[in-house]
This record gives C-alpha cells, structure tokens and sequence, in this order.
C-alpha cells in the first residue's frame, strides 16, 4: 500500500482505505474518494503542497496532508 | 348547526384549494452545476452565478407561473451530500429534511452524473417527488458523453429532464416534469439502494417496532442509528410514540456495536450509495471519447503552472488594471460634463421658482455636485472592472488562483478556499465578507473576514486610481505612463494581498490559534464565458447595485457636508473646525485633519471620500466642478498635499476600517460585536501604524 501523497504524477491509482475522521472523512467519502475508485493525480502547484486529483471527471486539489492519509494501490 | 358545521367545511376546502395554488419547488444540487442558472432563468431573477462551487451562500425564493399554476421556487447552497459538513450544506440538509416543499428538483452536471447520482439517491429516500435535471447537456455532448435518458428514468422512477440551462433549452420540459410530480400522489418510493444484511436486519426490527409508516421513515431511521448525528429534530420527525422508537434506536445502536458496525457506519452507508450509483452510471452513461479531458488539461497545466502559474495570474491581474484605468478616464470626463449641465439648469429652474437662495445651493452645491462626482468618478472604473472580473469568473479562473496561492495560505494556517472570498472583496467586502461561508472550519472562515477588508474593494479603487493619476504620473512618456501607474496599483494590491497573509498568520498564532484544518477544492471545468450576457449582468446587477448604494450614501452625506460647510461658529465652518481639531492629529501620520475627517465621515461608503475633502478644501464650502484632474492636484498642492500625503493617503485608504455595510455584514456573519470591533481596530490600528512609519521615514530624508 502507499500513500496517495507519494504517487506520481498521472499515475492512477486505486484507493484502500481512508485513514482519516470526522468531517474531512465524510467529505472524501462524499467526493467519492471509497474503497475501491480510481484516481489520478493531475496537477501540481508550485510549493507541491497541493495537488489536484482526477476522481470520477472532477478534478479535486487536496493538501498533502489530507492525501497522505487516503492508502492506495498501484494498478499492474 | 349544521349551517356553520358547512361554513366551516367550505373554509377548510378553500384553504386546501389555496394551499394546492402555490406548489413549492425546492432545487439542489452539487455546487457548480448550474442551479442558480436554472433558478434564474425559470423566475426571472438575478442571482448572481459564477463558474465555482460555492457560489450561493444563503437561500433565495422565486416564483414563476406554468399552466396558471404558482410555483415557488428555492435555491438552496450546493452541497455534494445530505450528511452535511458546513454552515451552508447544513442549510440545504435542513431544508429537505424538515421543511414542507411539493417537488424536489435535483440539478446534476451531466458531465460528471455517477458522483451527481449520489445526491440524486440520497434525495430519493426522504422524498418520492423528485426530478432530475441532467443539466450541462452541451458540455456532455461536446465530451462525447452519452446519457440514456429514458433508462435512467425507468431505473430511478422519476422524470428525468436533460437540459442545456445556459442556452436556455430544455425549460418547458423541465416546467412540464415539475408540474406532473407536484401532481402525483405521495407514494412510497421502491428503495434503491439496499444496505450491508446486518444493518438491513436492524432497520427491519426498527421498523417493526414503530406503528407509523411514513414513506421517508427509513431515511430517518438511518439518521437515528448513525452514532455521529445527535439531532434531536431527527426524533421529533418520527414522534416518539410512548418511548417505544428510543427503544428500538437503543436496541439497533447496541446491535450495530455487537456487530462493529458503528465505527464504520457512515462509510457502511457511503459505500452502498456510491456502489449503487456507479451501477446506474455504468448502465445508462456512455464515453465515446476517453480523452474528454485533455483540453482543459492542457490549459490547466500552463494556467498553474510551477513558473508561469502565479507570473500569468499577476499579469492578467496587472491588466484587468490597466484597463480600468485608462478606459475609464474618457466617459469620466463625459459624465462629469452631463452633470455639470444637469446643474446649471437645475439652477436655473430653481431661480425660476423662486426657491430661497439658500435651498438652492444647498440642492445644487451640496446633494447634486457630491452625487455627481460619485457618480462620474465610480461609474467609469466598475462598469470595466466588474464585467472583466466578471469574464474571469465565468470562465472558471477563480479556483485555480486559490489553487496557485494555496502554500501561502497554508504557511498563515489558513483555508485556501480564502482566495476566492479574497476575489469577491475585490468587488465588494460586504460580499467578501458573507461569501466566507464556503469555509468549513469556524476559526478560519473568522481570519477570512477579519481579513478581507485589505483586499481594497471598488469603492476605494477610485480613490487610488486618481491619486496615482494625480501624483505619480505625467513623469514618464506616453506608453511608459500607464503601465508605470498599473503597476503602482498592481503594487498597493500586492501590499494588501501581503498584509492579509501577514495578519492571517499571526492571527492564527495568537487570537485564534489553531491549525489548518483539512479542506478540498473543486477545480470545474472552464467554460467559454458568455460575453454579452455577462457584461449585462455585471453592469445591471452588480455595478448599478454598488453604485446605487453609493448614491443613497452620497445624497445625505452631501447634504450634511453642506451643511457642515456652511454653518459658522465664530465665523469659522464647522467643517474647519472638525479638521482643525483632527489635524495634529493627523499629521504624524502624513495625512491632515481634512482627509482624516474624510475617512471617518465616509464610513456609510468609501465611495465619497475624495468629494469630502475637496469639499472641505474649498473654502467657499462647496466643491467646484473640476475640467482636469490637473485642477484638483493644483487644489490639494495648494492645501499642502505632498508625495508623502499622497502615499499616506492611499495606504491609509487600503488599510483602515471597513466601511459601514461591510460591518453590519460582520456582524450578521459572526453574531458577535466582540469581532465586528476586532474587525473595525485591527486594519485601522495597522494601517495608522503604517502610515506613522512611512511618514516618519520619509520625512527624514526629505
């Protein structure tokens, strides 16, 4: 498993689990951030602090923070 | 007897027969899918839209007629569930749970349906009377994105209407669905989506032990069990009958515990959903073009860009400027001309009438001279400004800012999101202010409307713009000029862009402390804005809006500046007095007592300080019509305006308090006066020592 933080660019990904609480969970949750979809990191900004995903044609910045707790697999 | 029983039955069947005349249409949807635009073309109203979610901070009502038949329709705040995360998700939630409404019209983009479909089934299971409006049908299309409309319908169980709001097609289908759901009997929907066995099974024995069986009853039951909602309207819905449903919520709770459920409880329900609507997008959605996204990609890689990303966004910026300022000179002069002639024959037409000579300097040298001015020197520069910005926003633009901008909010431990209540400032603080809803967390959405007065909206851009024009131009020849005088704006901007991470950071360490919290930005899809629709609506809904209340703040404060002009003490006008008293003062912080005066006097509106202190620089008491700006720079020289007055005074008008709409917008926000004064101190104490200091030094070395 790894972290969504530490994917690559363009590199899609499916997601494990989501290791977070509260009202940011229920926001990736709600996102569509599950077990199971697929995402892809797109876009960098400067500081690459923030990146933004590709999840179910929307694109979606996520802080480092938060995208290191989503637990992911690399696809074969 | 009978005959009033009769009365009293004819009464009832009226007020059922009125009740039936006026259908109530609640619309929600995902933020940035076009639900304002739907509300707006449906009822005729002008609530503002703009390409980013987030948009439609409180709930607005209209109404519209079909087949003589009222509706009313309500726009409620996009939100992306019914679980509820923030201030504004929490309206939309409360809405469709509790309140009485005959149709629920969801608003999906059809571009993106399978996470749309979420919200759509969440819906379905507190109301059967739903209608599903596939907006962005243009863009799906332009995507090659097939939606199967019919099968949709069948699959759901309720009218599905595609539709293109923005190129106004689809409206009478829509109208037509709405009407035959508000016709429809309420029934009890089939349930969609099925949860895991074991919770099933307990809902079943919860079911079984309360006697009343409404059709939302298993949306309530889900709530009850959900260990993370303690909502006590949640209990009222149901009524309690003898304890009985505290019973078997107990009972459900222990068994969820028995079986672990509880600690994945909401992911237990989220999962099911977003299971159930990926199966219906596989069955009815279509994509003939896997690389549907490259375009906007493309775009999105240069617009954020490591390098080019921030140099874009300050040259695009820059020249937003630079327009305003050099288009706007020219129908400034034509504006002032008009109402000096509006003035003259006003004149004349009072002397006609005979009207003491008094009343009618007052009329004319006080209230129409100040009104005029307000007018010419703030209607140039927003009627540009606006429909630019306007451009920007439509486009999608906006979020990728916050995006580029997003580290330097996060080093200040603030939201990113605070980027784009930051751009609203620009046009109005007032509306900065209330736009702050879109921020989750309580102490970060307070830092972002404490902050958001040192974004200088456009009542004070005038205001800056003439001074520059005034001081710091005609050094340099023709092309050299302007863009010397943009990026002297360009700069102020960039100070209070500056000084609102500066105050946000240390915000953040001392009086509301925290950290960051966690937050995620939609960045949608660029559209092509409308031009034409969009500089006739930033000119008709914005600009004529802040102008008006400009005006209506204008109309008095002329009135009492006349008065206070003209009215001696000691032979002196009050006015001088006022100033005279303000001006030591007011020196150590490189300003006089007039323009001190005139700050404080233009709290009802920033708009009018300029016209203050030429009125009070006039010693006759009146203003005079200026044919240049050269003419006032000779007025205020004359005063003993220098450089550093100028700097002091365009720093003092981006950094002081907000004026007095923004305070009450404050007020509301917070609900508090303890931070509507924080928010009135801070950026005044800041900017009086700004001003100290770069007086002071300058000071010295001249």
């Amino acid at each position: 498993m790894h972290l969504l933080s530490d994917t690559i660019l363009y590199e899609e990904v499916e997601v494990q689990e989501v290791k977070c609480q509260g009202s940011i969970k229920r926001r990736l949750l709600d996102l569509g951030i599950i077990h199971g979809a697929f995402i892809k990191p797109m876009l960098e900004n400067t500081s690459k602090d923030m990146r933004a995903y590709l999840i179910k044609g929307t694109l979606i910045a996520l802080r480092k923070e938060e995208a290191s707790a989503i637990y992911v697999q690399r696809r074969g | 007897m009978l005959f009033s029983k009769m009365v009293e039955m004819n009464h009832q069947i009226n007020e059922l027969y009125e009740e039936k005349r006026n259908y109530k249409i609640a619309l929600v949807g995902n933020p940035n899918v076009g639900k304002s635009t739907v509300f707006n073309a449906l009822t005729g109203m002008k609530q503002h839209t703009g390409n980013w979610a987030g948009k439609t901070v409180s709930i607005a009502t209209g109404e519209y007629i079909y087949d003589n038949q009222k509706y009313t329709m309500i726009d409620l705040p996009g939100t992306y569930s019914l679980m509820a995360h923030s201030k504004e998700e929490e309206v939309t939630r409360d809405y469709i749970c509790f309140e009485k409404y005959d149709v629920c019209v969801v608003v999906c983009d059809s571009t993106c349906l399978e996470r749309n479909l979420n919200l759509v089934l969440q819906t379905l299971e507190i109301t059967s009377r739903v209608v599903l409006c596939l907006n962005l049908m243009d863009e799906a299309n332009k995507k090659k994105i097939e939606v199967h409309v019919a099968k949709l319908k069948k699959r759901l169980g309720i009218e599905v209407v595609s539709m293109s709001a923005r190129h106004q097609v689809g409206f009478e289908e829509l109208k037509k669905a709405i009407k035959d759901t508000a016709y429809k009997k309420y029934e009890k929907h089939p349930t969609i989506v099925v949860y895991d066995e074991k919770l099933e099974e307990i809902l079943y024995d919860m079911k079984a032990s309360i006697s009343i069986d409404t059709m939302n009853q298993r949306f309530f039951l889900l709530k009850l069990l959900d260990p993370s909602i303690q909502d006590a309207r949640f209990y009222e819905y149901l009524e309690d009958q003898g304890g009985k449903l505290e019973k078997a919520i107990q009972k459900g709770k222990l068994s969820l515990q028995e079986q672990k459920l509880d600690l994945h409880y909401e992911e237990l329900i989220v999962n099911k959903i977003n299971e159930k609507a990926k199966e219906i997008a596989q069955e009815c959605i279509q994509f003939h073009d896997d690389h549907y996204l490259e375009k906007d990609m493309r775009l999105d890689r240069i617009l954020t860009h490591k390098v080019y990303g921030v140099l874009i966004m300050l040259c695009l910026l820059s020249f937003i400027f630079w327009i305003t300022i050099s288009a706007s000179n020219v129908p400034g002069q034509w504006l002032s001309d008009i109402f000096h002639h509006i003035e003259l024959y006003t004149d004349q037409g009072l002397s006609l009438l005979h009207v003491s000579p008094w009343l009618k300097d007052f009329l004319t040298s006080g209230v129409l001279r100040t009104t005029g001015w307000v007018i010419s020197v703030m209607l140039p520069p927003m009627a540009i400004f606006f429909p630019l910005f306007t451009l920007l926003e439509d486009f999608g633009y906006l979020p990728r800012i916050a995006f580029n901008l997003d580290r330097y909010f996060h080093k200040a431990k603030t939201c990113g999101k605070q980027a784009l209540t930051m751009c609203m400032g620009f046009g109005c603080n007032a509306v900065g202010v209330s736009g702050c809803r879109i921020i989750d967390s309580p102490r970060e959405r307070l830092v972002a409307i404490l902050t958001n007065n040192f974004v200088p909206c456009n009542g004070r851009f005038p205001t800056l713009i003439a001074i520059i024009s005034m001081f710091f131009t005609g050094m340099l020849l023709s092309p050299w000029d302007g863009i010397f005088s943009t990026l002297l704006l360009t700069g102020v901007i960039i100070l209070g862009i500056l000084l609102t991470f500066g105050v946000s950071s240390w915000l953040s360490k001392t009086i509301l402390k925290g950290v960051p919290s966690s937050f995620t930005l939609e960045l949608p899809p660029y559209r092509k804005p409308q031009f034409g629709k969009v500089i006739l609506r930033s000119i008709f809904d914005r600009t004529l809006f802040v102008l008006g209340r400009a005006i209506s703040a204008a109309i008095p404060a002329g009135a009492i500046l006349w008065i206070m002009a003209n009215v001696q003490i000691a032979g002196i006008p009050l006015l001088q007095h006022a100033s005279t008293f303000l001006d030591p003062i007011a020196y150590v912080f490189g300003l006089d007592g007039v323009i001190l005066l005139a700050f404080i006097l233009g709290f009802p509106a920033n708009e009018i300080v300029i016209p203050i202190m030429i009125m009070a620089y006039m010693s006759n008491g009146y203003m005079i019509e200026f044919e240049h700006l050269s003419e006032l720079k000779a007025l205020l020289v004359a005063n003993g305006w220098t450089w550093i007055t100028a700097i002091c005074t365009m720093l003092f008008s981006l950094i002081h308090f907000p004026c007095a709409t923004t305070c009450m917008t404050i007020k509301k926000e917070t609900g508090s006066w303890k931070w509507t004064c924080i928010a009135f101190l801070l950026p005044t104490i800041i900017g009086l020592i700004v001003c100290f200091i770069v007086a002071n030094v300058a000071r010295v070395f001249m």
